[in-house]
């Protein structure tokens, strides 16, 4: 199976992904993207996983955009075949205001702490995840720091301060005209 | 009593109720004893710590300073900091310095433990170890290399020669020689035959 054909048959069976034009000239040897429709993507998953023509075996990695000024986050998943050996990128865009998507950590095991990663960090709920819990950061972090509205709040590590200590105000925001808070 | 000692500051005085408490070298041997063998805790956390494992490699071999890491902080003097403290990992250093034993001591190494370094605006990276324990060397560099610890270890053992009851004595005492220990014979002989 040529590159070329994957997003062809992709869209034939699935008339709602659509083909992303990527810039040939300026990457080298790029693979194929498509955009899906969030409430699609665990179907087209499931079908390119298990049908014979495709067999995306092995899910690379998965990541997220924030796309401030659109209001959306963009979901990037990059996937694989090594039995015909093509690469696929799947985009899928998901509203900022409530941003939630069907998980695919029951098709790719692998999935699992890509997706932790990405609610980590962008605060993206995946729906159906086994176990969808913060991975880096630890349990009762304020916010998610990828986000491009992200503000932080200085905490002890910060300042050597506690917090409703001088030079941290109730919230345990810095206190303004004091870059560091401390 | 009146003694050579005094004079070399060997004997020290401490007044207390009732009379007066004599502390003679034990001190100077204790402190001997303890700055000869500073023994840190196998603990790395980034880059600086390849260098710290390099120092104690046989090139740089801080062995024959009597360092040598310890695999428990119940048995280890010496914190070495080496790299970058992220706030999850602050918590856990908290704990293995206070599962020392004292007199305990922290050597803060590289930019990151100093103050954050390169990763001072992060959302994860603590600004300095010293917003969690106290620090008593801090060595700059990214990474310091195997000498700038091992000058860390030589400062820190000339601490440790001040460290105890600092302000009650003097700061840094001459250690006796072999001509100050014949005068110390031949006053204590003057003493016997007198």
């Amino acid at each position: 199976m040529y590159t070329i054909d994957v997003i062809e048959k992709l869209i034939q069976r699935f008339p709602e992904v659509s083909k992303i034009p990527v810039p040939e000239k300026f990457v080298r040897d790029p693979e194929p993207q498509a955009n899906v429709p969030p409430q699609k993507l665990l179907e087209v998953c499931r079908f390119l996983k298990s049908d014979a023509a495709f067999s995306f075996d092995f899910p690379t990695h998965m990541t997220a955009v924030d796309h401030l000024k659109d209001g959306l986050f963009e979901l990037v998943y990059a996937l694989y075949s090594t039995q015909h050996r093509v690469g696929l990128i799947l985009k899928s865009h998901v509203s900022r205001t409530s941003p939630e998507i069907d998980s695919v950590s029951s098709v790719w095991k692998g999935m699992d702490w890509q997706e932790r990663e990405v609610f980590d960090l962008f605060g993206i709920r995946f729906n159906g995840h086994p176990n969808l819990k913060r991975i880096m950061l630890w349990e009762g972090y304020p916010g998610h720091p990828l986000r491009k509205d992200y503000v932080h709040v200085t905490d002890k590590y910060d300042s050597g301060l506690e917090i409703g200590t001088p030079g941290l105000d109730e919230q345990g925001l810095p206190v303004k005209g004091d870059g560091h808070g401390a | 009593m009146k003694s050579a000692l005094d004079s070399l500051q060997l004997l020290r005085r401490h007044k207390v109720v009732g009379g007066e408490l004599v502390l003679t070298s034990v001190d100077f041997f204790v402190d001997w004893a303890r700055k000869s063998s500073i023994w840190p805790l196998t603990f790395g956390l980034a880059c600086c710590a390849i260098e710290m494992m390099a120092a104690y490699a046989s090139r740089y071999d801080f062995d024959r300073l009597g360092v040598f890491p310890r695999p428990t902080p119940r048995q280890a003097d010496l914190l070495i900091i080496s790299g970058t403290v992220v706030k999850k990992m602050a918590p856990a250093i908290e704990t293995l310095y206070n599962q020392m034993p004292e007199p305990r001591f922290v050597i803060s190494m590289g930019a990151c433990s100093n103050c954050g370094g390169p990763y001072y605006d992060s959302y994860s990276v603590c600004k300095g170890i010293d917003k969690v324990i106290p620090v008593d060397i801090y060595i700059p560099g990214c990474p310091p290399r195997p000498e700038a610890l091992q000058t860390a270890v030589f400062a820190l053992q000339k601490k440790i020669d001040r460290y105890w009851d600092a302000g009650k004595r003097v700061a840094n005492p001459s250690k006796p020689t072999n001509e100050v220990l014949k005068e110390i014979n031949v006053a204590a002989l003057k003493a016997r035959d007198a």
